[in-house]
This record gives C-alpha cells, structure tokens and sequence, in this order.
C-alpha cells in the first residue's frame, strides 16, 4: 500500500492546476484530428523539461490518459478516430450519432474509459513486479502473429466482405513497406521523392478517415443530424445503463490490460480485440456495427485500461507497452531517471506521485468529458459545408504539424481522395490504416524471427512451434473463419 | 454520375495485386523485399478469391459517384497540392473555407456571403491561435499570411 502515503503529493495547488490543463488540453488534443496522443505527450516533453520531473510527468501522464478517450469525441461526432486506439469506437459511435444519441454514446464512451483506466492503473499498482516477467515471454513471432491477428480482427469487423477486409489490411501492410527497409536499409518502392520517408501514420490516418468523410458529405450535402431527432439523455440513466453492461466493461478491461502489457502492441489492438470479442459473445451480434453500445463500452474501457498496464514493461524493464508510452520514457530520461528497480527506490516518491496523479487525471477527465458530451449537439447540427471545409483545414494543419513536412499533407489528401473511391468499390479505411500501423511490428518481428529461425529448424517452423504461437493462429483462423460464416449467413438471410 | 459495379472492382484489386507483385519481386535485394513478395503473393490470392466469388454473384452495381458535385472540391485539392506550399497555408486555407462555403451552399443570398466571410475569418483565427500560437506550428506562408 505503497502508493497512498503519496498521494498528498498530488493535491497540491501547482500540482491540481497541472493536471488540470493537462487533462482539459488533453481531451481536445484528443478530439483534433491529427493530433495522436503521442503526439500530444512528444509535443510536450520539452515544456516539462524546465519542470520538476514529478511535475513533468504527472503532465505527461494526465495529457496520455486524456488524449485517449478524447479521440472518441471526434470518432463519435464525425466518424474521424483522434487516435489510432479509437478505431473501433467508430464502428458503433458514429452510427449512435447518426441516429440522433451523440450525448449517449459520448456518456458511455467516458464512463467506460474511466472504469477501465482504473482498473489498469489499480493493475499498474499492484502487479508490476508479476506482470513484467509475462512481458518479458513474448519473442519475434509472438509479436509477428500479434500483428497479423490484429490486421484479421478489423478485416473481419470493419467490412462487408472479408475478402476486402483481409485486401484492405494486405494494402496497409504493403504501404507500410514504403520507403527505407530498417533492417537493412534498402530503398522500397519509392516512385516519388515525397515517398522516401515513408508513408507517415497521422498523415494516413487523417487522410483516410477524415477526407473520405468530407467527400460523403459533399455529395450528399447532408449533416449528420439531418434524417434524425436528437434524443434527450439524462446522466444518470447513462450511468446506471453503463455500469449494467458488466459483460462488455469486463471483456473491455481485461482485453486492455492484458494487451498493454505486451510491449508495442498498443490501444489500437486493444479496443479491436475487444470489440471483436464482445460482438462474438453478444446476444444482439446482429446491432454490432449499428449503434450497439456494447461496442462502444468495450472499445474504450480497453483502450483506457490499456494505458496503466503499458507502463509496467516501461517502468520496470524500460521497454515501452505502447507507442506512446515509448515516448514517455523520453520524458523520464530528461529527467535522468532510468526505468528499473531504482524507480520505485531512489525515486519511489516521484514514481508513485506520478502513478497517483494517473488515478486522479482518470476522474478529471470523466468530469471534462461528461461536460463536453452536453456540447456534442452543436457539432452535429453544424451545416455539412461548414464541417467539410472545417475537417479539411483541420486535416491539413494537423498533418503538417506532425513532422513540418508538405509532403505528409500531399500523402494525406492523396490517400484520403484515393480511400473516397475505394470505399465506393466496397473497402474500409480501418483495416488499411491498422495494416499501415502495425506492418513495421509485423516486419520488425518476421525479419528476427527470421534471423534466429536460420540457426534452427527454418523459419516455418519456429514460427508454428510453440503454445503461445499456436494460440495466436488459432485466434487468427478463428477470426477469419468467424468472419466468412458471418458473411455467408447475411448473405443467405438478404 | 459514375456507375461501379462488382467486376470493375475484381479486375481493379487484381491488376493492383499483380503490379504490385511484379514490383516486389523485381525490386532487388531480395531479403529486403520478402516481407512485401509475402504480402503481395497474399493479395493475388485474396483478388483470386474474390474472382472466383464473383462468378457465383451477378454483376450488380455497387454505388455511385457524383463527380459533378464534388469536382470543385477536387480541383481546390489538386491547386492546394501544387500551389499551397508557395502561396501559403494561411491564404490557400481561407480561399478553400470560403470556396467549400459558398460552392456548397444551398442559399447563395448576400446575407449568407458576409456570414461565410465572418465565419472563414473566426475559423482561421481559430487555427492560427492553435497551431501558431499554442503549438508553435511554422507553416508555410506567403508575405503576412
């Protein structure tokens, strides 16, 4: 019980105010397309430089848990996920949008995000030591299967064929090989110098959610709210719907913690594996992707309980569970603490100070989210011109403002106008945007596994032995097979 | 208005799958290129596959596109793509507030115009406080703007 003789380390005044705009900026951060919380915390750390390192973190911290859950404001309202991890939000959100319950789907959005933080902050206090040796058991194929299950997992949600879907996940993963091979440096595929660096992933990101969105609303100059009466959602019913959806809140915690302990993996597969597996144990599989709250309430209490458990690996063995818990070990080296046993000894104040700040920036953002959801209206009742043109300035700003680079905006509008037509040949943008984010995991881990295969029995082999290896495939054919059965029925009952 | 049907795009995920065969497994260093040669081997099966599915369904048309409509908001892309940078973000993301405004805009009245031009001016301040004052964006610009 460590962690509670510091927690009136966090209530000071400088400290609140400091979680205060770190939560607050964090949420709308989040809710702007382009900026990705790890963009949100990369953004920061040289603001922290100048502040103590239990201040510089407990920012960090209170802007990572944030930006998280506000990349479902826009996820909901415009179909645009703020963030890679809200790509599953999407795919119940906006349909709950649509038909006129923004305020509903954003209170549950919130309230499950903060059950699930919780549970993976209380999962970061109490088990670090445990959970670190089970991080340390995953090896090149485990982490090459991981990403290929979750490429499966969104082809067979995110679309109406599965062929498509598993096409479109081909097509992120081959976009992903654009540019220098890391390993050995080879050029690949660059047929135009703006290409060189590779395809960048907020550029991809904003590019094929928000342009194709802009281009629908276009052509059918409709707002979103034009077809639908807007509802009347109190709070409490929320609440009390949202804590009676245990089933979905405790898929979507466990999903999230045990998926933040895996080092790289990150929020994206978390919410996917999550949903994935609520729809299959669902009694309503039939509503998943019109507007089922389940959706909603497993994606994000997974994407939220995914943040405490990724910094376990970080703060014990230094290696990051996700994205942007790798760039938050930038924020804890400029301030010369090394992840290790010497965190929770020489530096056990500040450690537990900054995990107690976590618990704290949970509740805030619940409080400024709720807030928010009572403003969703006025976004949704916008006129279609006026968003269209809003995202489209949004989108190119934010993109620019990744890397200073006019060649991410140039890649961004061009897949972006490509993904408009694609979608009208019957493809989806989520399966081709995991592809792009997980293919350099998926390579990374083939090309070792390839390399320590050589030495063995070849690479077919050390890629199939094994239980934790067997297991993953048969969560992979178990998906594709789940999908095409599923497709297959719809097809018989249309 | 452009009709797609089902076969258009079978032969579309085809041809791609097969250029971008072609192109991995001529690229070169061939241990650089096997991740991409797997890929691109996975995606002529699955465009095999939904040939083959093809034949088993009719040859429906599967959506429409209103080029028309959507033609002035292509073309400000393509100038904002070879013009942006020289002209600047600032200027070349006004003149495409207000286009997108106006162009698609119902009620073409005075009323409305001077509304478009107080909301594109409100809109862009919006942008400049966040990315150049908050975030410290250096975006391309063109005298002032």
């Amino acid at each position: 019980m460590e962690f509670l003789s510091y927690f009136s380390n966090v209530f000071t005044f400088t400290n609140l105010l400091i979680l205060f705009l770190g939560t607050v900026g964090g949420l709308l951060m989040g809710a702007a397309p382009g900026l990705s919380p790890t963009m949100a915390v990369a953004l920061l750390i040289p603001f922290t430089f100048k502040m103590s390192p239990e201040q510089g973190l407990i920012m960090l911290g209170a802007v990572y848990t944030s930006t998280v859950a506000g990349g479902a404001i826009s996820a909901i309202l415009l179909k645009i996920p703020g963030a890679p991890a809200n790509i599953a939000t999407v795919m119940d959100g906006y349909p709950m949008a649509k038909a006129g319950k923004p305020k509903e789907a954003l209170h549950y959005c919130f309230i499950s995000s903060f059950i699930g933080g919780v549970i993976g902050i209380f999962i970061l206090i109490f088990f670090t030591p445990v959970l670190a040796g089970f991080a340390l058991k995953f090896g090149p194929s485990h982490m090459f299967w991981i990403a290929i299950f979750g490429v499966t997992v969104i082809a067979t949600l995110d679309s109406n064929s599965i062929i498509k879907g598993l096409f479109s996940g081909a097509i992120g993963l081959w976009l992903a090989t654009i540019g220098y091979d890391s390993v050995l440096g080879v050029e690949r595929f660059v047929f135009n110098p703006i290409f060189s660096g590779g395809i960048n992933i907020i550029a991809a990101l904003v590019g094929l959610f928000a342009i194709p969105q802009v281009l629908s609303m276009l052509e059918s100059k409709q707002n979103i709210s034009d077809q639908f009466e807007m509802e009347k959602r109190s709070l409490s019913q929320s609440v009390l719907y949202n804590i009676s959806r245990i089933k979905a809140l405790t898929v979507g915690s466990i999903s999230g913690v045990i998926i933040g302990l895996i080092p790289g993996a990150g929020g994206q597969i978390a919410g996917l594996v999550s949903y994935d597996q609520i729809k299959k144990i669902s009694k309503n599989k039939e509503n998943f992707g019109k507007g089922e709250p389940d959706g909603i309430i497993a994606a994000e209490s997974a994407n939220n309980a995914m943040v405490g458990p990724s910094l376990v690996p970080l703060l014990t063995l230094g290696v990051p569970g996700s994205p942007t818990a790798a760039v938050l070990l930038g924020g804890l080296l400029i301030h010369g603490m090394f992840p290790g046993s010497n965190l929770f000894t020489v530096y056990a104040e500040t450690t537990w100070t900054f995990i107690d700040s976590l618990l704290i920036a949970q509740l805030m953002m619940l409080v400024f989210g709720l807030y928010i959801s009572g403003l969703a209206k006025y976004v949704i009742k916008t006129p279609a011109n006026y968003m269209a043109a809003a995202i489209t300035i949004l989108a190119i700003f934010g993109t620019y403002s990744v890397q200073h680079n006019f060649a991410d905006v140039i890649v961004m509008l061009f897949l972006g106008v490509s993904m408009f037509f694609l979608s009208k040949f019957g493809f989806t943008a989520a399966p081709i945007v995991l592809g792009l984010i997980l293919g350099p995991i998926a390579e990374t881990n083939f090309t070792q596994a390839k390399i320590i295969a050589d030495t063995q029995n070849g690479i077919f082999s050390y890629l199939t032995s094994g239980p934790l290896n067997l297991t993953i495939i048969s969560l992979c054919i178990i998906s594709i097979t789940y999908g095409f059965i599923t497709e297959m029925k719809k097809k018989k009952n249309d | 208005m452009i009709e797609i049907k089902n076969l258009t795009t079978v032969i579309i995920t085809l041809i791609l799958s097969i250029l971008l065969a072609f192109v991995s497994f001529t690229g070169g260093a061939s241990e650089a290129y096997l991740f991409p040669k797997i890929i691109t081997s996975t995606m002529i099966i699955l465009s095999s596959l939904s040939l083959l599915f093809y034949f088993f369904e009719k040859n429906q048309i599967i959506a429409k596109i209103d080029m028309i409509k959507l033609s002035v908001y292509l073309i400000l892309i393509i100038l904002f793509i070879l013009f942006g940078e020289i002209v600047g973000f600032y200027f070349s993301a006004t003149l495409i507030f207000l286009t997108v405004c106006y162009y698609y805009s119902e009620n073409k009245a005075t009323k409305i115009i001077v509304y478009n031009l107080l909301v594109t001016v409100f809109f862009m301040l919006f942008i400049y406080f966040l990315f150049s004052v908050l975030l410290k964006v250096q975006v391309p610009r063109f005298f002032l703007l």
